[in-house]
């Protein structure tokens, strides 16, 4: 495969999994805001622990990133799922909360080191990631659509007091949506550290992650759609950076440096007033409070 | 004593002193010295008010416009873009009309015309106005750069920088010390909070606008025009962070680099919602945040501690689910009566 194809691919990695973080969270009923602040804890972590280390370790950093967003899942459904609290301002508030603590905590334990990352790696190895991202969305299939649990989870989303008549907690239900969400999200997190750069910079993700929330929409809540319009949004970053790159040896206008860096959001803000999202069927209770119990 | 026991308000308190203090000692800076110099540089000297008060007044605007949207039940969180097209509008008109007022005026219309964007898509398109919001804060951000690289570069054509204002196009200034005064946008700021506030609660237009947030369908069912509501309120919030960012220019910087994108329309997210989204406490709030980010800066130079300005952003993340979590518990508290 040509570089150019490899490049979208591995710019489409981060997305895809943000978008199926997503998936599972607004399936479940939640909007998550901090998905942008829990990959940027996933990939801080991720480089921390695979720094300078065998490329074996990369595994390693990948299920500490995913259990860092376990944690910040179960933090945001403590918030939403538990104590009602509005979704957008927790969410967006944990991703605050994201921001300044991976800026802190790279001030405080600065490393120069790199991850020797999967990419770089040869043969299987450099597909790992991709197998995994296709697997997880299949897996997330499996659960969602045939599994009684899974089924739990889209009724937390559709109808919260359908489910508590049944018996069963749409409490837990969230939390648990928000928990395999944040592991999803430190796994894309993971990604940026692991596969795209080597290295964790302040603020990396760069708005990936509120660019997979409109994704999820465009994809329909499902996950075979969350890859694809990855991989749609994937190629929007691919011909930014070919084409940017490619400007590098000229001297740009500033014109066309700003349509080619503003691309992605651009093509996101279009893609979304196109579909018209209020013809999408979201999930019913998408955003809402849980209704109180007593 | 035990009303203060069981006072969620004592606890969220205490738990977040300890937490802060946890951050500090992380950082490696003693807390209680931290605390005191925190302090003199925030509210300590003239000089350290001059700084608290520069940054007040973009905070404290666009605090306000957060308030107005969120009021509505619009959950605007592009203050920071329309902040940065009304600081971009406010230098071109400065720079082109040499009229202060004028300045002003683009900077609200261009807040206005950025925020209306996400309005339209979202009462005619059905666009979360969450997400484009997003999105229009990351275009306002490449829309600086290019125009500070284009043309609104400094004439030698050297930084990414725009000319200084002349001082026709500056905002008139009561000296304090030495190095600079208070400059007119801290009035004109104060003057607003309760101008909001009277159009919230003692109007029809205001009573329309939170209701809206309430039950939308309740409104439309009754003939009123919601989705027009809806867009000039989202707009009125632009024009507020678009005054905010004109202010920042004719007032503080003189002149447009890139840092006028540092976050004054994110950390106004939680200064208004700390002042649970009442106008006339998001003055004194904003104040206290003005502070806090005037109090690490001076922090930071004397303690050689550069990552502070991160921890300003894990503070307000920190209030707002601090807020948050105790709304939830004392409205559970009062339902138990």
């Amino acid at each position: 495969m040509d570089e150019f194809t490899l490049q979208i691919l591995r710019l489409s990695l981060p997305l895809m999994l943000a978008a199926l973080s997503e998936t599972v969270a607004e399936r479940s009923g939640t909007v998550n805001l901090g998905l942008e602040g829990m990959m940027l804890s996933g990939a801080w972590t991720a480089c921390f622990i695979a720094a300078g280390e065998s490329p074996g370790m990369l595994i390693v950093a990948w299920a500490a990133a995913s259990a860092v967003g376990l944690i910040l899942g179960l933090l945001l459904a403590l918030w939403t799922a538990w104590w009602r609290s509005d979704q957008i301002v927790s969410g967006w508030a944990l991703h605050f909360l994201c921001l300044g603590g991976t800026g802190l905590l790279f001030e405080r334990f600065k490393s120069s080191e790199t991850v020797t990352t999967f990419s770089e790696l040869s043969g299987a190895w450099s597909w790992v990631p991709y197998g995994a991202t296709v697997l997880f969305a299949g897996l997330i299939f499996l659960w969602m659509f045939r599994t009684r649990s899974g089924l739990r989870l889209q009724a937390a989303g559709h109808s919260p007091q359908g489910l508590r008549a049944t018996g069963a907690s749409p409490a837990w239900a969230r939390t648990m949506g928000l928990m395999v969400a944040g592991a999803l999200a430190g796994i894309a997190g993971a990604t940026l550290t692991t596969v795209l750069t080597g290295q964790f910079v302040e603020g990396m993700s760069a708005g990936r992650g509120f660019l997979a929330l409109s994704l999820v929409l465009l994809a329909r809540w499902h996950p075979a759609g969350a890859l694809v319009a990855g991989l749609f949004l994937g190629t929007a970053f691919g011909l930014e950076l070919h084409l940017s790159t490619a400007d590098q040896l000229g001297d740009p206008s500033p014109l066309r440096e700003l349509l080619l860096r503003s691309a992605p959001y651009l093509a996101t803000i279009l893609a979304l007033a196109v579909a018209g999202p209020k013809r999408l069927r979201a999930p019913a209770a998408l955003g809402q409070p849980l209704p109180s119990t007593e | 004593m035990s009303v203060w026991l069981r006072s969620a308000g004592l606890w969220t308190s205490v738990l977040f002193v300890a937490l802060l203090w946890f951050l500090l000692e992380l950082q490696g800076v003693g807390a209680g010295e931290a605390a005191r110099e925190l302090w003199n540089g925030a509210f300590g000297s003239p000089r350290a008010w001059l700084a608290t008060l520069r940054a007040f007044s973009p905070l404290c605007l666009c605090a306000l416009s957060v308030t107005l949207a969120f009021r509505a039940g619009l959950w605007n969180i592009g203050a920071e873009g329309q902040l940065v097209l009304g600081a971009l509008a406010g230098i071109a008109t400065g720079l082109a009309t040499n009229r202060v007022w004028l300045a002003l005026l683009g900077g609200a219309i261009a807040g206005t015309l950025w925020a209306f964007i996400p309005a339209i898509l979202k009462t005619y398109r059905g666009v979360p106005e969450v997400l484009c919001t997003i999105m229009m804060n990351f275009l306002a951000l490449e829309l600086l750069r290019a125009l500070l690289a284009g043309s609104l570069q400094e004439s030698s054509g050297q930084f990414l920088q725009s000319d200084p204002l002349p001082a026709a196009a500056r905002l008139p200034e009561w000296s304090l010390t030495r190095s600079g005064g208070i400059h007119a946008g801290v009035l004109l700021t104060v003057v607003l909070a309760p101008l909001l506030f009277v159009l919230l609660w003692r109007t029809r237009v205001g009573l329309l606008i939170r209701g809206i947030a309430k039950s939308p369908a309740t409104l439309r069912a009754q003939g009123f025009p919601v989705a027009r509501l809806q867009v000039l309120t989202l707009s009125g919030a632009g024009a507020l962070a678009g005054l905010a960012g004109a202010v920042e220019v004719t007032g503080v910087s003189h002149g447009l680099d890139t840092s006028i994108a540092q976050g004054a329309g994110y950390a106004a997210i939680a200064v208004a919602l700390a002042a649970r989204l009442h106008p006339l406490a998001v003055v004194p709030t904003a104040l206290l945040f003005a502070g806090l980010a005037s109090g690490t800066d001076s922090l930071q130079w004397i303690a050689e501690a550069p990552g502070l300005d991160r921890f300003a952003l894990v503070v307000q993340g920190l209030v707002v689910l601090f807020v948050l979590a105790y709304l939830s518990w004392s409205g559970r508290r009062q339902r138990h009566g």
